[in-house]
């Protein structure tokens, strides 16, 4: 089972919403991974089960403004603030099968986001002092 | 998948030699290359090369019989390991990882599918069978007295002495576990180092995808080259569909080769007898594919949902130095059916545990160096189901019971009080309902008062159990007191299928010695001298 070019393009917009490029955090971002190529990789080389999961994981990020903050409107024509605040309401809802969903792209988009080298040399092997976090209220549920 | 990233060459230790680059000539007949088919004969057919199958193959190979060992998965050497997880999870795992248990909560069981099964991804921890389970055992399960403390003692001794068990050393104890070991103790919960399968370990806290030192005595580097070194033979990438049966004996195996074009059938003869040691999953299902009918085939699967916590601090944690899983506390494993582990978890899986997404999830990721991940492990009442699915996979069902619910909130408030104790800034209780992140220590009475809906956790399934359990009759069990299936008695399961309950502490060492245990009985056994 594959991945049709516009599951891809939702797949970037969702990975990069949840992996933004931040430079405090001096981690490379999913604008910067190579998100088709690793997703049509990982598709030929597991259950059709888990390919089918994703499809609609991705499907259901696209159309989360709808459920979460009521807007007709797919993920990909918002603001990146609300892509990720759309985005965090569903992993935080509810409905456990929604929360799920985005928890899975989290964890497979994972697999790609802390191996690229310089991430992982930054995760692993940087000692530094402990990043102050934002607590914006878009980011609290 | 291919790693997107190049491999790191530096890795690839050239000066060394491991136990898996030196093996007999001939001795490996990778089935998705060989020429098929493939019909030999061989006294003894063992399926799954993982901790069951890999001991019950070298004792055999010891006691000099010709020996095959059945392996669905690939034979990956130490060199080829790589750190990162998702190839990991890929070559070495079954369904890429992608494998969950179905029930009231989606929970990931994860298991090795690869010469030397799960061992080659576990953290070699070892536990030896607790007293009062096989007392429980002999109690409820009536094994009159057929597994005891005093049998599997010489065996424990032997595996400890073959794969150098010990509790980890100063020089690889590392931030997180040595944590654990302060906090745990300040509370009364008498922690210890972890005992653990090593020779040499480094403490890249790699063993989740490969020890790339070889390190790790895992059987892929030991009873597993052992075996052959005494002229067994493996065949890997074999899937082994059904065993044969004829005139009430198991005659064989038959399957068939994991090449690209799945086509080719392997078929192996067995003179003497087949040992099955796929593992908990898989083996119920094999049996059922070969006709064998019991109505305890499949039931009672039991498991140890893992639970886990993050923390986060001012120093340096640096948890990407150590042993893997270092320190532990077994103090609460009687009386609340919980053990308290560490953890350290690899780049690629900590933005899982992380809470939140976007620019906060890229911070916390950022912080990951200062992050403590400890996790409770509950030796859980509830039973569970293993059937085939309509397309033929695997198919467990379970769902934790409101009791194991109770036990694990109490492991999770026990360890959010230590992680405040301990003076961390942020706690991540992963429990839907509560905030994600916890900032005071006031904050542990909501994990007190945590729902206890399955559904608010997220759990992780890695040690699992039953679903061919062990009775002296058939009405009770599907194999007898010398790991026969009941009515063929050439035909011995020895995986953890056979336990009749899960144990509350690690399992490989009790599948271990339960599988040498059994080779031994098997070896001595008259019906075999007959059958031969
Ligand atoms: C991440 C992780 C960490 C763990 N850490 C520890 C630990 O530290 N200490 C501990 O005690 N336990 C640990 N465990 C559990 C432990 O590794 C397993 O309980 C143990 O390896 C199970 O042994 P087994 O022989 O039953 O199965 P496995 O080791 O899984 O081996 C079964 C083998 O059979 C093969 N097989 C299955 N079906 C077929 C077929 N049809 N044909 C041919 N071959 C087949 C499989 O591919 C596999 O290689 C861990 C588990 C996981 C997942
Ligand atoms: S922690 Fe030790 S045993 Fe585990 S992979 Fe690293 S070197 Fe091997």
């Amino acid at each position: 089972m594959k991945f049709t070019p516009g599951e891809l393009r939702s797949a970037r917009i969702t990975c990069e919403a949840i992996f933004p490029q931040d430079d405090v955090a001096e981690l490379v971002g999913a604008e910067h991974l190579e998100v088709e190529n690793f997703l049509n990789d990982l598709a030929s080389q597991v259950p059709w089960r888990a390919v089918l999961a994703l499809k609609i994981a991705f499907l259901v990020c696209m159309v989360s403004p709808l459920l979460t903050l009521g807007r007709f409107a797919t993920l990909g024509s918002l603001t990146p603030e609300h892509r990720e605040k759309a985005l965090y309401k569903l992993l935080y809802h509810p409905n456990y099968f929604l929360r799920q969903l985005v928890a899975v792209i989290k964890g497979v988009a994972a697999l790609l986001y802390s191996a690229h080298p310089a991430n992982r040399t930054r995760i692993v092997d940087t000692p530094r002092p402990l990043l102050q976090l934002i607590r914006s209220p878009s980011r609290v549920p | 998948m291919t790693s997107p990233y190049p491999i790191d060459e530096a890795r690839l230790y050239n000066a060394t030699r491991f136990a898996d680059d030196d093996l007999p000539e001939g001795s490996v007949i990778d089935c998705a290359q060989a020429r098929l088919p493939i019909d030999e004969a061989y006294d003894f057919v063992v399926i799954g090369s993982g901790a069951a199958g890999a001991v019950a193959a070298h004792e055999l190979a010891s006691a000099g019989y010709s020996v095959a060992i059945a392996e669905e998965g690939p034979y990956i050497r130490t060199r080829e390991f790589k750190k990162e997880v998702g190839s990991a999870f890929l070559k070495l795992f079954r369904d890429g990882s992608f494998q969950a248990l179905e029930g009231r909560v989606f929970m990931p069981v994860i298991q090795g599918r690869c010469v030397g099964g799960t061992t080659v991804v576990n953290s070699a921890i070892a536990w030896r069978t607790p007293e009062d389970v096989i007392d429980e055992w002999n109690a409820q399960f009536g094994l009159g007295g057929a597994i005891t403390s005093r049998a599997l003692e010489p065996h424990f001794e032997a595996l400890e002495r073959d794969l150098n068990v010990h509790a980890v050393v100063d020089e690889i104890l590392g931030g997180n576990n040595a944590l654990f070991l302060k906090q745990a103790a300040a509370v009364g919960l008498h922690p210890t180092r972890i005992k653990r399968y090593e020779r040499g370990c480094k403490g890249t806290t790699q063993c989740l995808t490969g020890c790339p030192t070889a390190a790790k005595q895992g059987m892929n580097v030991t009873y597993v080259p052992w075996t052959l070194a005494l002229g067994g033979r493996l065949f890997c990438n074999y899937r082994v569909e059904r065993i044969e049966l004829a005139g009430g004996r198991a005659v064989g195996v038959i399957g068939s080769a994991q090449n690209p074009n799945g086509k080719g059938t392997v078929r192996l003869r067995a003179k003497r007898g087949v040992i099955l040691a796929a593992s908990t999953v898989q083996s119920p299902n094999i049996l059922r594919r070969s006709g064998v009918r019991n109505k305890h085939l499949g039931q009672h699967f039991q498991t140890h949902p893992g639970c886990g916590m993050g923390a986060v601090l001012d120093q340096d944690v640096n948890m990407y130095f150590g042993a893997t899983q270092g320190a532990e506390s077994i103090h609460l494993r009687a009386s609340d059916r919980i053990k308290f582990e560490t953890i350290a978890m690899n780049p690629e899986l900590v933005p899982v545990r992380c809470p939140g997404l976007g620019v906060d999830l890229v911070r916390r990721i950022g912080n990951a160096r200062h992050l403590a991940i400890w996790v409770t492990i509950l030796r859980s009442q509830a039973e569970g189901t293993v059937s085939q699915g309509w397309t033929g996979r695997d198919r467990v069902v379970f769902s934790p019971t409101k009791s194991d619910m109770e036990h694990v909130r109490a492991g999770q408030v026990y360890l959010a009080r230590m992680m405040f104790d301990a003076g961390a800034r942020e706690v991540w209780p992963g429990i839907y309902g509560l905030p994600p992140v916890l900032t005071s220590p006031d904050q542990v009475k909501l994990v007190e008062e945590a729902p206890l809906e399955p559904r608010a956790y997220t759990f992780i399934a890695s040690h699992l159990f039953g679903a061919a359990r062990m009775a002296p009759q058939a009405s009770g069990g599907v194999v007898d007191t010398t790991f026969a299936v009941h009515g063929l008695p050439n035909l011995f399961l020895v995986d953890s299928s056979v336990f009749p309950t899960n144990l509350g502490v690690n399992p490989q060492h009790s599948i271990m010695a339960m599988s040498r245990l059994a080779t031994h009985r098997i070896v001595d056994s008259p019906p075999l001298q007959a059958l031969a």
